[in-house]
């Protein structure tokens, strides 16, 4: 699996979009100087977006990824250009990248933190595998793993995407999937229950602990 | 131990001047926070300033209220006076205040609203106007008449002789539901035009009105009595302002406007109505027009612009009732008994009509580029959106190009109309015929569209 080079990108960046290899970046800001031949020749670089959803404290002493609670863990914030957030030392954030994304059917991709961010002891990516034919503005789940508070400006670069073929591609055309289709900023995540996640495996329901909280199973008013 | 006398003139005035002292304090203690989260626009970050520094001067006014007031035991009385005023103007400035505050970024189409402003600073007469916006519990849009917040706090600003608001700040109102929507918020330009109406174009428009009048009078023969001619004239000039503001908006953004009024009004009902049974889009009523002469002037304008043949190409009901209400065969009427023969007065507003489809065109240019760039950009927009791709950068015939903002507000717009059944086949597992699918999807389309004019003004501002 190589990893492809920028003028191959700059070629599927210019195809149309009806085209299975064409791949798209947008808004690709400065975009004659990322494909000057100074730049890196096998990764472009993206920004931070504008949009983030900073962790809530759960109404529990734990996380528990549910149908109804996964959805409530997050606190939307929006940071214009020009204005920072502050991630504490130790905490992490979701967050998005400014670009959005179409990968061609035949290309997968990973997103990597960028060097210098990465000496400041940011980590952007826990999941940094994107798929071919995915479509949307790569949520970053943001880690400010140094004992500093650190500041973040939307806008400016935060991470790299590095473009690899697949060694075998069919030509079918695929129609779209995905969870999270065509996100323009970060989304909370989205789970089953447990409990229908589990069955699906043959665990009966009868065997699969749930935990009991008052916020979790309201108690029933009497009639 | 001495006790005050509750009763004691300077002990009343001390109290009643410290009670309003706390109200304003606790106003303002809203305002202080505005440059942390959440985030406004600029436009209410301004108006908060402003209204935090009449309060502060309010403040110390009302520091030095008691001695002054205790000046002159006989005069005392009626200075009180000013203190009821300027708590009945807080209370009213109170009241707009927190629907502007709930307005932060997050909460509103602050992509479109930027677009929006940016339209009308590119106008040369109202370069200084700026808009704030508020969210509403109605689900109608509106314009706080001539901005009820501006002129209060103008109000206040007079009786403690502080600093009077810049006189060109609007505010209009979006339905908190809608707060991030985009196709309901295209209605926004149309609220704003209420604003440039009454600031900038109702001085050139009234004489209209009055000559629409007075032609009247002198076909029927006879001058009407001040109570009829009241009457009329009330009623005119608000069908104008309304028929006013909705030409403004179609220049504005084009057809995404009259879209927009399609479906607040549910006006594609009057497509298959029965002749027999004639429903409320055929009635003029007190504030507004019919909704059939409104479309009507839409299809003129539209056509005039140059927008119509591209309009014309879609299959939507919605084009339908543009069609449709430009049929000449179709009845209005009054909904009111009027002093002089319902046919004769509707002749009034549409000879007025007439001179605002030729007036506006020339006061707001609508560029020919624009409806030419639509015209060849639309179709691989819609090759994007099918495809779930945001269409800030597009490939046409080999080059990139970013579409304008009034380009994708009308692409969104005719693809919500006309493609959503394509791209909802391009998904696994979706029915195209599902109504929560197809809800579901819009929400999505409109987040990109957002997204794509954010897109669009940032490679445009590139340097």
């Amino acid at each position: 699996m190589a990893v492809v080079h920028k003028s191959e990108l700059l070629k599927r960046l210019n195809l149309d979009v009806s085209k299975k290899d064409s791949l798209v970046i947008t808004p690709l800001l400065q975009r004659t100087t990322i494909f000057e031949d100074t730049a890196n020749m096998d990764a472009i670089d993206v920004r931070l977006g504008t949009h983030f959803l900073l962790p809530q404290v759960p109404p529990a002493p734990f996380y528990y990824p549910s149908r109804n609670l996964s959805r409530r863990s997050h606190v939307q914030v929006n940071v214009p250009l020009g204005r920072y957030l502050v991630v504490p030392a130790h905490q992490t954030v979701l967050g998005a990248t400014l670009e959005f994304l179409k990968m061609p059917d035949d290309l997968c991709g990973q997103i990597l933190t960028k060097s210098s961010i990465a000496r400041t002891f940011i980590v952007i990516e826990t999941a940094p595998w994107i798929h071919p034919g995915y479509r949307g503005c790569l949520t970053l789940e943001i880690a400010n793993v140094s004992n500093t508070p650190l500041l973040l400006y939307p806008g400016r670069m935060i991470g790299q995407l590095v473009f690899m073929e697949l060694s075998q591609h069919d030509a079918k055309e695929h129609k779209l999937a995905g969870t999270y289709l065509a996100p323009v900023y970060p989304e909370a995540p989205r789970f089953q229950d447990p409990e229908k996640d589990l069955e699906r495996i043959g665990i009966p329901r009868s065997q699969i602990s749930v935990p009991t909280f008052k916020f979790l199973k309201p108690k029933r008013r009497p009639q | 131990m001495k006790r005050t006398n509750v009763n004691d003139l300077k002990e009343t005035v001390r109290q009643e001047s410290a009670a309003l002292y706390r109200f304003v304090d606790s106003v303002i203690r809203l305002c202080t926070d505005i440059n942390e989260y959440p985030v406004y626009p600029r436009s209410s970050r301004s108006l908060f300033a402003k209204i935090k520094r009449l309060g502060e001067e309010t403040k110390a006014f009302l520091n030095g209220f008691p001695a002054e007031a205790a000046k002159d035991a006989r005069t005392a009385f009626s200075k009180r006076l000013k203190l009821s005023d300027l708590r009945a103007h807080w209370e009213t400035v109170h009241e707009y205040l927190k629907p502007v505050l709930d307005a932060d970024t997050l909460h509103l189409p602050a992509p479109l609203t930027t677009v929006l402003q940016d339209a009308i600073e590119s106008i040369d007469d109202l370069k200084d106007i700026t808009f704030t916006v508020f969210l509403i519990n109605e689900l109608n849009y509106l314009q706080v008449p001539s901005g009820i917040l501006i002129q209060r706090a103008n109000d206040i600003a007079d009786l403690i002789k502080g600093t009077r608001l810049p006189p060109r700040m609007g505010v209009v109102g979006i339905p908190y539901s809608q707060a991030n929507g985009f196709f309901l918020n295209c209605l926004l330009p149309h609220e704003m035009g209420h604003f440039v109406y009454q600031e900038h174009f109702v001085t050139e428009v009234v004489p209209e009105i009055d000559k629409a009048l007075e032609t009247l009078e002198k076909d029927i023969g006879h001058a009407l009595n001040e109570e009829d001619i009241t009457m009329c004239r009330d009623l005119l000039e608000s069908w104008i302002e309304e028929i006013f503001c909705d030409l403004f908006a179609i220049c504005l953004i084009g057809p995404a406007y009259s879209f927009a009024l399609i479906e607040l009004t549910d006006a594609t009902h009057l497509i298959g109505e029965p002749k027999s049974q004639l429903s409320d889009f055929h009635f003029f009523i007190q504030d507004h027009p019919a909704e059939m002469a409104r479309f009507e002037a839409h299809f003129k304008l539209l056509k005039q612009l140059g927008w119509w043949p591209v309009v014309d190409k879609s299959s939507s009901a919605f084009v339908d009732v543009l069609r449709k209400s430009a049929s000449p065969t179709k009845e209005l009427h009054i909904e009111y008994a009027l002093p002089v023969d319902e046919e004769r007065f509707l002749k009034c507003y549409f000879e007025v009509c007439e001179w605002l489809l030729t007036f506006l065109p020339t006061k707001v240019a609508v560029s020919t580029k624009e409806i030419t760039s639509f015209e060849n950009q639309s179709p691989k927009i819609y090759d994007y959106l099918k495809r779930a791709i945001v269409p800030s950068t597009i490939i046409l015939r080999k080059k990139v190009i970013t579409p304008s903002p009034i380009v994708l507000i009308n692409a969104g717009f005719f693809f919500y109309l006309d493609h959503m059944a394509d791209l909802i086949s391009n998904i696994a597992g979706k029915d195209p015929k599902s109504v929560d699918t197809r809800s579901q999807f819009t929400e999505r389309l409109e987040l990109w569209i957002l997204k794509a004019l954010e897109d669009s003004r940032l490679l445009r501002g590139e340097k």
